[in-house]
């Protein structure tokens, strides 16, 4: 079943057009991956699915709902979480309220405590550093937490957008490895990522993006063998 | 207690007066309190919406006027009239200034409220620069004065007294009088309740996570319009009440534009403290009004407000984010 | 798998709309023609006093060639601030305070209530000038390090200060004042000095001639190294740090230069009056300058002396309606922020000030550098740059 379902979407800046006719569709329970150089579009693409940036044209699509002029905070009501590009995590807070920032929306106190549990078996770091300020941790560290604090939001649909930016490799391979974990437990992903080779390796279908359009798209193996793909953004050919 | 005002009339020769200082030191440190506490009050008000919407709302002073008409009104209403005090039961008396602080509260809050949806929200709409919003601010503080000019007229309505003063306890050489102590573990206690709000409640956490990160904080559900109106209204609220505890205290009563040089002085007490930080606040109010009165004791009562200004340029010279430092949230709040 | 077709490049942007067609048409004159219609115009406005045109004109409630000054010398007030506000974006609400030190010092070093030691009117002008600089350096480099919002309240507190002491300080004689302020040499055919306070004419036209002096200077300035500097501090401070503008050095100019033109027209007021207390120096007056400013149209000088006029002009003609001032400009503050915050004039993007002659040669029409057409001109590089592989 379609989970997400983008229409011809455009979003501009201003004059400037950011995302041009973007169609994409999620089905339940995929990863997939939008991958694409900077300024491509991916992050306005995200933005314009949870909301924070107004679409111009085109339709979104969620479980059958149209969301496109529906205010972001009631798209994570109807279960989209975002971990957004840069973490953002919020610096004056402890990991535990930052947690708690996550399942603003949810009201089930008991449904809450199980999904934190959760976080920290997923997360054992966050479990030791309960009480730290999000400012004061490093970059792997707040990955974890951007992660964990969309996942409070129990969502149906988990926007990643860059989970692997700034990390250090052992982290990387770390968070990827735990991104499928999260989806094989049921969380539909749409994921971000320069990183291609690995958001390709672990992606069910992946859209490639360029001057906000799609250009390609397919299972992540097959564009994994692409060799355009493999020139433009696997680094090889 | 002596009036310090009073003392100084008596003898105000020498430029630097450190005997009116040392002889006065505990009466001014108390009275400090007293007024340091109704600027804390409405500091927070500054502190909470320049942290959520990054805005020095001018208006705000206005918001804090209303209050002290409101102030005024209901003990107009419920009969009183300016002149001698009345002699009142306790409870009864109790029962009107609880009565006052309600209605204040309402009325401020309410102007707050009106502020933000009819100035300052078309502004966000249209993302408009921030500049706009302080010129904004600016004309919306001189509406709300104007209204109450133009209803009221310029003179001051002749302040109505229900309390009689009375000596609780001494202080050193200082007596510590009924009223201070209303007004100070009143204001604490509002500056507890707004604390525990921020910090311990799911509002209270919204509307840090919008003073931080606003977009994110979206991300999280959270309504950022109705954080920033509950910013505005809570802000009014305290400022309702620090508006009912300036009326029992200042001699002159409720003037159009009397809010005016109280705001800009419990602003410079956010920023003293450290604005966009609720502790800063209520440090910032209390430092604020002991300095006054020292400075005043020193150099004479018409030099009250220029020692405010003198202490608030020089804080922001060696350490321009406050004692505490800046943002809701981002010290230890 | 699919293949899609990568998009055509972007359109170009569809052309601004030409509203500035009086101002293009204006810089598309040459320097020779701009003379020939302002020549005229300029001895429009020096005659205005003589004139008193019948709809225009403030009597019998107010002496017209008074109200002229007055208009006058609010333009030169918000030509003033304008250079703070509107060129280096520095919003300053205690404008009244160096328009205040520049009439006490015109009237300490003229008046014979004062015990200092006298100098002419003239040379009493440049010398509140320097004072008032110094205290822009005073006030100026301990707040300028701040951000926006703190230096508009330091400068609040100042206007405040300035005021306080003139009410306190025994030397300022508070309420009392000073009488017979000095004014220029000249007298009428009837022995009477020429530049007497009942009439505001000589007055009016001093002031005029001023305002045109600190106009051409100030559009020189403007053009310069500094005033591209100030622009770039306006648009993003930040950014101008990073390009290794020393912005600190540039804010303290404006300021300085700001406090210079207020303590001028403090001067001429003060001889103006002949007579000078500790009134009028409130925080609302400086209110109604910067009023002046943004109402006109910051940043835009026609656009300030406009605003300036609509602010002095309109209380003096229509009398009745002078209580109701602060509230009718509190409003008209309120709504134009919502739907034209740029003012009544808006000031134009000046960052291509010296390209703009070559520019116009090469284009043959006025400046079409808005906004808009730099981000379409962002926008294409965006095409050329993402093309390449990573």
């Amino acid at each position: 079943m379609t989970l997400l379902e983008l229409d011809s979407v455009s979003v501009h800046y201003g004059r400037i057009r950011a995302v041009h006719n973007l169609s994409l569709t999620v089905e339940e329970g995929e990863v997939v991956a939008l991958i694409g150089a900077n300024g491509a579009g991916k992050t306005t693409t995200m933005r314009a699915i949870s909301g924070i940036r107004p679409v111009s044209s085109g339709r979104i699509l969620f479980d059958g709902q149209d969301i496109t002029r529906m205010k972001g905070e009631k798209r994570v009501e109807l279960g989209i979480a975002q971990s957004p590009e840069g973490r953002r995590i919020f610096p004056g807070m402890t990991v535990l309220e930052n947690l708690d920032m996550g399942a603003y929306a949810r009201k089930d106190k008991a449904g809450i405590a199980e999904d934190m549990e959760r976080v920290f078996e997923l997360f054992p770091r966050l479990a030791e550093r309960k009480d730290q300020y999000g400012g004061t941790m490093s970059g792997g560290e707040q990955q974890m937490l951007a992660i964990g604090r969309a996942l409070m939001a129990r969502p149906k649909l988990l926007l990643l957008d860059e989970p692997s930016m700034g990390l250090a490799p052992q982290y990387i391979q770390q968070i990827f490895r735990i991104i499928t974990e999260i989806n094989q437990q049921g969380t539909t992903v749409l994921l971000v990522e320069q990183n291609a080779q690995q958001a390709l390796a672990r992606a069910h279908r992946a859209y490639v993006l360029e001057t906000g359009s799609i250009v390609k798209s397919g299972t992540g193996k097959e564009l994994l063998a692409d060799p355009a793909v493999k020139e433009a953004y696997l680094g090889v050919g | 207690m002596i009036s310090s005002a009073q003392y100084l009339a008596q003898d105000s020769e020498p430029w630097i007066n450190t005997d009116t200082f040392i002889n006065l030191f505990w009466a001014n440190t108390i009275g400090g309190l007293e007024y340091g506490s109704i600027y804390a009050l409405v500091a927070l008000g500054y502190t909470l919406v320049y942290g959520v919407l990054k805005l020095l709302n001018f208006a705000h002073s206005e918001v804090f006027i209303y209050g002290a008409y409101a102030t005024w009104f209901t003990f107009f209403l419920l009969g009183f009239r300016p002149g001698p005090t009345p002699e009142l039961p306790v409870g009864e008396l109790i029962a009107y200034l609880v009565l006052a602080v309600i209605v204040a509260m309402l009325v401020s809050g309410t102007t707050a409220l009106v502020l933000e949806r009819v100035a300052y929200r078309p502004l966000r709409n249209r993302g408009a620069p921030r500049l706009a919003f302080l010129i904004t601010a600016i004309g919306a503080s001189l509406i709300l004065q104007q209204i109450l000019f133009l209803w009221r007229g310029s003179n001051p309505e002749q302040a109505i007294r229900l309390l009689r003063p009375e000596t609780l306890f001494n202080v050193g050489s200082a007596s510590v009088q009924n009223l201070t102590v209303i007004i100070v573990v009143a204001s604490v206690l509002m500056w507890i309740v707004a604390d525990t709000f921020v910090n311990r409640t799911r509002f209270g956490r919204g509307i840090r996570a919008v003073a931080q990160d606003p977009d994110t904080a979206m991300l999280m559900g959270v309504n950022k319009e109705r954080i920033i109106m509950l910013t505005f209204v809570v802000g009014g609220l305290l400022a309702g009440a620090a508006a009912v505890f300036y009326m029992m205290k200042i001699p002159q009563g409720a003037q159009y534009n009397g809010g005016f040089l109280l705001g800009l002085k419990a602003f410079a007490a956010a920023v003293l403290g450290g604005i966009g930080n609720l502790r800063g606040a209520l440090l910032g109010g209390l430092l604020l009004g002991i300095i006054e009165n020292h400075g005043q004791a020193l150099f004479g009562g018409e030099w009250r407000d220029v020692v405010a200004f003198v202490v608030l340029v020089l804080v922001l010279m060696f350490r321009p984010t406050g004692i505490l430092g800046e943002s809701l949230g981002k010290a230890r709040v | 798998m699919t293949t899609t077709k990568t998009p055509a490049p972007a359109k170009a942007p569809a052309e601004p709309p030409r509203r500035r067609s009086i101002s293009e048409w204006w810089n598309n004159l040459s320097r020779f023609q701009q003379w020939i219609i302002l020549l005229p115009l300029v001895a429009l406005i020096f005659a205005l006093p003589w004139l008193n045109p019948p709809l225009i004109t403030t009597e019998p409630g107010y002496d017209f060639s008074i109200a002229m000054f007055d208009v006058a010398r609010y333009c030169l007030i918000a030509i003033g601030l304008n250079v703070v506000v509107g060129q280096a974006g520095l919003l300053d609400l205690g404008y009244v305070g160096f328009f205040a030190i520049g009439a006490y010092v015109a009237a300490l070093f003229t008046s014979p209530d004062s015990t200092l030691w006298k100098i002419p009117y003239l040379a009493a002008i440049p010398l509140a000038m320097a004072i008032t600089m110094v205290f822009g350096v005073i006030l100026g480099s301990p707040t300028l390090r701040l951000r926006g919002d703190y230096l508009a309240i330091v400068t609040l507190g100042f206007g405040e200060m300035v005021r306080l002491f003139a009410d306190n300080v025994d030397a300022l004689r508070g309420n009392r004042g000073f009488s017979n302020i000095g004014a220029p040499p000249g007298t009428r055919e009837n022995g009477e000095p020429l530049f007497a306070n009942f009439d505001g004419k000589p007055w009016y036209v001093l002031c005029v001639a001023v305002i045109i002096v600190i106009l051409i200077l100030a559009g020189n300035l403007e053009r310069s190294r500094v005033g591209r500097a100030w622009v770039a501090i306006r648009d993003d401070e930040d950014a101008a740090e990073l390009m290794g503008v020393p912005t600190f050095r540039f804010k303290i100019w404006a300021f300085v230069i700001g406090a210079a033109i207020g303590g001028l027209s403090g001067a001429l007021y003060a001889g103006q009056q002949g007579f000078m207390n500790n009134q009028r120096f409130d925080v609302l007056t400086s209110v109604l300058f910067l009023a002046a400013v943004i109402l006109g149209g910051s940043g835009n000088k026609v656009g300030v002396m406009l605003g300036a006029f609509v602010v002095a002009y309109v209380p003096l003609r229509f009398l009745s309606i002078a209580e109701w001032k602060f509230m009718i400009f509190g409003v008209a503050l309120t709504i134009l922020m919502i739907f034209r915050p740029q003012g009544l004039l808006g000031a134009r993007q000046r960052l291509l000030t010296y390209g703009r002659q070559a520019y116009q040669r090469l284009v043959g029409r006025g400046e079409v550098v808005s906004s808009d057409t730099a981000m379409a001109g962002g926008k294409s590089l965006m095409n050329g740059g993402n093309g390449a592989p990573k």
